[in-house]
């Protein structure tokens, strides 16, 4: 973490900021899912964008192959959000929403559009509702579908040469569905954050 | 009563001490992690929990099961915890926890918990 940026107060507030949201997010998928979903401790970092593919190969490598979509998100914060999904993942997704697995690709992808309006929409209304911002969304869309994860951004990656990444890990219990929710925010936003998770700390 | 509050944010442990009415402050203990919990409720004597569940290392189901396994019936444990999956609540209920709250907690909540259990 950069400690220009944010101090270890204000980068222990957006963790927790981030675990409430995000628990939000997971009984939004846990009721279409109708399964337990488990969570990882979000994880905070400063990232070069150029380097991120490489860097998720860590905690993703065990995907052979990913979808992803991707929804920005503007107003008093900037920046986007892409969920990534491991392909042998999107069929349990299937089986659990009674979709055909190996129906058409256009249902496949409604499929992960719908997952992820419902993580992303929670997650980003439950942090900027925390720090009291106003946040706005452009639709999502796919940004790439059954792809190695080195070519993941091959289509697109965060506009930003650097960014504020909060890596997010849902799963299912018993299924082999899990996501990667990652949130870019734009250096653009950086003052905007600080001033509200000092805004956040003094309230406490 | 002692209180121990197991967070391992500090944020979240500075906002579970906020709503705490001010005769369950007195005598706070914290933790950051599950194993320092279990530490604490097997050498001290220990009232009340406010439990975190989602923690890396030994998370709160494993400081549930484990003070179960030992056949503790004390000190009472509240869950306080962002995940409000119903199952979550179903789980630790069943592993012994008093009560869940769901993150973030506010003072009334709390207090009524408290009152309800004769705890205040």
């Amino acid at each position: 973490m950069n400690p220009e940026f944010l101090d270890a107060d204000q980068k222990d507030a957006l963790q927790e900021i981030s675990n409430i949201a995000m628990g939000t997010a997971a009984s939004g998928l846990a009721k279409v899912l109708e399964s337990f979903v488990r969570l990882s401790v979000p994880r905070i970092s400063i990232v070069e964008t150029s380097r991120v593919a490489e860097r998720l190969s860590t905690t993703l490598g065990q995907h052979s192959e990913v979808s992803a979509v991707r929804q920005a998100f503007y107003n008093q914060m900037e920046g986007e959000v892409i969920v990534v999904f491991g392909e042998e993942g999107c069929a349990d997704l299937a089986d659990l929403l009674d979709y055909e697995a190996d129906g058409p690709e256009a249902l496949k992808q409604e499929l992960l559009l719908d997952v992820s309006n419902i993580l992303v929409g929670a997650c980003m209304n439950g942090i900027a509702q925390q720090l009291q911002s106003q946040v706005s969304y452009s639709p999502p869309e796919i940004l790439c579908s059954a792809v190695p994860l080195d070519r993941l951004f091959a289509g697109h990656r965060p506009t930003c040469e650097q960014a504020l990444l909060i890596e997010i890990d849902f799963s299912l219990e018993a299924r082999s569905f899990s996501c990667n929710m990652l949130t870019f925010f734009a250096p653009e936003s950086f003052g905007t954050l600080r001033t509200s998770l000092a805004r956040f700390l003094e309230s406490l | 009563m002692r209180v121990l509050i197991v967070d391992d944010s500090r944020t979240a442990r500075a906002m579970c001490k906020r709503v705490l009415p001010a005769s369950l402050q007195q005598d706070l203990l914290e933790a950051s992690g599950g194993e320092e919990a279990l530490a604490l409720c097997r050498t001290q004597a220990i009232d009340i929990v406010f439990l975190d569940l989602n923690m890396p290392d030994v998370d709160g189901y494993q400081v549930l099961e484990t003070l179960k396994t030992e056949g503790r019936d004390h000190p009472k444990v509240i869950v306080m915890s962002a995940d409000i999956q119903p199952e979550a609540q179903q789980r630790v209920a069943k592993l012994g926890a008093l009560g869940f709250l769901p993150k973030p907690a506010n003072q009334a909540t709390v207090e009524a918990f408290l009152r309800d259990h004769g705890m205040l």
